[in-house]
């Protein structure tokens, strides 16, 4: 698989994520199917994202293990917003970063759409 | 393909079925140890033996490895999850506590920081409160179950990816993976701060290790090294400007998450940049600054209301002893599982101080590696608790497991494939002797029931506020619940007049003008636990039989009145009158 073929699955998963997080927590209480879907959101997508807008060289096996990292570094100084402001619940919290995060895997997959032009001169 | 995949499958099936009927009751000196079935024992010899056949391949397939790993940290560390109901340890009850605190309050108010170091440095907290709310969940009592399983599983993720950063050698990699993950005894890897900062740590080295540092180490005068022109390799990666910042991303989570290991952070990446990229000091410079910061704004009244046990700083010697358990009232089961730790870890060590002096002199980035494994050992002179030398063991780990590894494959080069492998089977199945003693044999006291979890959640939500609540031993479930900061729990064992000696029914006299003066408001109740039995017994904190006895004394007494009474123990309320 190429390189540009592994940005775009990788960005499709963090969209496919996003939108059946959004999608479970409005329409079903049950954590048995928000916790998977919570945990592979807060553990993998920020970072896959931010990882996918940077250049950080083709390792996909770098690029995968520092994912894990970051989204937990991201979610956690976000979740720091809630306990030390007072305005913001967890809920603002994760709206935000739920409609961040697909936008920013809408942003990869427009930059590695096979349909823009190549080479260009 | 199936010669790699037989291993593991059968080890983990044998594992699965040695599970079943497991006897948990009445575990005795040598704790879950002697109760697993000789097939679990069996899984654990099938997988060294096939991992070490992985090892000695004559080209070495990363998904093999791989599913070894996987199935070796499922078999250490999943045994309990699976095993057990409700999360091991009574000590991982309060971070239970405190992140539901974080999930129903959200903000935290500031007076409630002086008394609880876990909500002064909330960021695991407030992480795992986000996913809880997100999940729909109320409480993180069964998701802390599985929390050793998944750091274990994690700690390899990170360990791979720092280790990249030393050698490019895929069997050294390999071997140090197995030898971390079947040394880590000490038990940090529970649902805690430590265990997810520790994670953080591990990655934030690796982006030192691979982006940060040369490959080769400059020599020569400072000045040169502090010029670009000495370090090529790192000033033309364009990365190396995204992982300094990424670092201090991952940096700044730590920082609001534990208060030990962004010092622990800060020493390693200060000691690796002296050595190999001195330009980059200022980062250090930064680090610094923000953890001073996050202490004195973010913690700050903890701090200002614990500035007392800054006064034990300075005493490595003292503070090491002070938390080692005394072998002399031990019978002699108990004496062999408290010196396996010992022993496992100077083996660790000493594998590693070969490998470290193998080193010695060369000049490539892995000779990072030994300055990496001794940095910890400078914070023995913090006391933190009676913990420190489990952190400094904890945080050298990775390392030495590099030099042990490095040290093996060098050691053994010139040996024939066969005594080789002979040899890394022996050497894999010490270790893990030592680990399953060291991490099992205490389980008559770790592990917790629900019983004990429903006598804990009485307690919190039916005493009134201000309460306090006296225990034979704090091994029971305590704070467990998100109101726990308003109640007083207490150790009759933290009293130094009762450790090693005998209580009696004379004592209780003294036992309840204790009670009314540490009360408030609210009313004082004395718990009787069975996990708390246990402790007390396995660890000789009390004479045996002072327990019974104390508990006769008790119920005999008109000033107690029993509120509460389940299979894991009894809770007594003291009367509100003026007392003996």
């Amino acid at each position: 698989m190429s390189w540009r073929a592994s940005r775009r699955l990788l960005a499709l998963y963090a969209l496919v994520v996003c939108v059946a997080l959004s999608v479970s927590q409005a329409f079903t209480a049950s954590p048995a199917l928000r916790l998977p879907l919570s945990l592979l959101f807060f553990f993998t997508v920020p970072g896959l994202v931010l990882t996918q807008l940077i250049h950080l060289g083709r390792d996909l096996r770098t690029h995968l293990a520092l994912a894990i990292p970051l989204s937990l570094a991201i979610s956690t100084l976000l979740s720091l917003l809630v306990t030390q402001v007072p305005a913001i619940g967890f809920g603002e919290v994760t709206s935000f970063f739920l409609a961040a995060c697909a936008f920013g895997s809408v942003v990869v997959l427009g930059a590695t759409s096979s349909a823009r032009p190549r080479n260009v001169r | 393909m199936i010669r790699y995949l037989a291993g593991p499958a059968l080890a983990i099936t044998l594992w699965a079925v040695s599970l079943r009927g497991v006897n948990l009751a009445d575990m005795g000196d040598l704790g879950l140890t002697a109760r697993l079935p000789g097939t679990f024992y069996l899984s654990i010899l099938l997988l060294t033996l096939s991992f070490v056949s992985v090892l000695q391949g004559a080209r070495l397939r990363w998904w093999a490895v791989a599913l070894h790993l996987a199935a070796a940290v499922l078999i250490l560390h999943g045994t309990t999850a699976l095993l057990y109901q409700v999360p091991r340890y009574s000590w991982v009850y309060k971070h239970i506590g405190a992140t539901g605190y974080v999930l129903s309050h959200g903000f935290i108010n500031a007076k409630y920081v002086p008394t609880d170091a876990n909500l002064g440095w909330p960021g695991f907290f407030g992480l795992a409160a986000l996913i809880l709310r997100s999940a729909g969940l109320h409480s993180a009592l069964h998701v802390a179950l599985w929390a050793q399983l998944f750091f274990n599983g994690l700690y390899l993720i990170a360990v791979w990816f720092l280790l990249g950063g030393l050698t490019e050698n895929p069997r050294t990699i390999a071997l140090a993976l197995w030898f971390f993950t079947s040394t880590n005894w000490v038990g940090q890897d529970y649902y805690a701060p430590q265990a997810f900062a520790f994670a953080l740590y591990l990655f934030g080295m690796g982006l030192l290790l691979r982006y940060l540092v040369p490959s080769v180490l400059p020599r020569g005068s400072w000045r040169r090294r502090l010029s670009d022109a000495a370090l090529p390799t790192v000033a033309a990666r364009p990365q190396a400007q995204w992982a300094l910042v990424f670092a201090l991303l991952i940096f700044g989570a730590i920082v609001v998450s534990h208060q030990l290991t962004p010092y622990m952070m800060i020493a390693g990446y200060g000691a690796c940049i002296a050595v190999a990229r001195p330009k980059l000091l200022p980062l250090v410079g930064i680090m610094l600054v923000l953890a001073i910061a996050w202490t004195v704004f973010g913690a700050g009244t903890w701090m200002a209301h614990n500035m007392g046990q800054l006064a034990t700083f300075g005493h490595p010697i003292e503070n090491v002893e002070s938390s080692l358990a005394s072998l002399s009232p031990l019978p002699w089961p108990r004496r062999v599982v408290t010196l396996v730790p010992r022993v496992l870890s100077a083996l660790v060590w000493g594998l590693g101080g070969l490998g470290a002096v193998l080193q010695w002199r060369r000049t490539r980035r892995a000779t990072l590696a030994p300055i990496l494994a001794a940095v910890p050992f400078v914070f023995l002179i913090a006391p933190y608790g009676g913990e420190m030398q489990f952190r400094v063991y904890l945080f050298a780990l990775p390392w030495m497991a590099y030099l042990a590894a490095e040290a093996f494959v060098k050691l053994t080069r010139w040996l024939t494939p066969r005594l080789r492998g002979v040899t890394v089977t022996c050497l894999c199945l010490v270790l893990l002797s030592g680990y399953l003693v060291s991490d099992f044999s205490n389980e008559s006291m770790n592990y917790m029931t629900p019983s004990d979890v429903s006598l804990a959640e009485y307690l919190y939500r039916n005493a009134p506020a201000g309460s306090f609540f006296l225990g034979t031993s704090f091994n029971y479930p305590t704070r467990l619940l998100p109101d726990y900061d308003q109640y007083q729990a207490f150790s009759l064992t933290w009293l130094p007049q009762f450790r090693y000696t005998s209580i009696t029914a004379a004592d209780l006299p003294w036992i309840i003008a204790f009670m009314r003066q540490n009360l408030d408001r609210g009313r004082a109740y004395f718990v009787f636990t069975d996990t708390a039995s246990r402790q007390i017994y396995l660890q000789r904190v009390l004479r045996p039989g002072s327990v019974g006895a104390l508990e006769r004394a008790v119920e005999a007494s008109d000033q107690f009145r029993l509120v509460y009474a389940n299979s894991a123990g009894k809770v007594f309320e003291l009367s509100s009158g003026a007392g003996p």
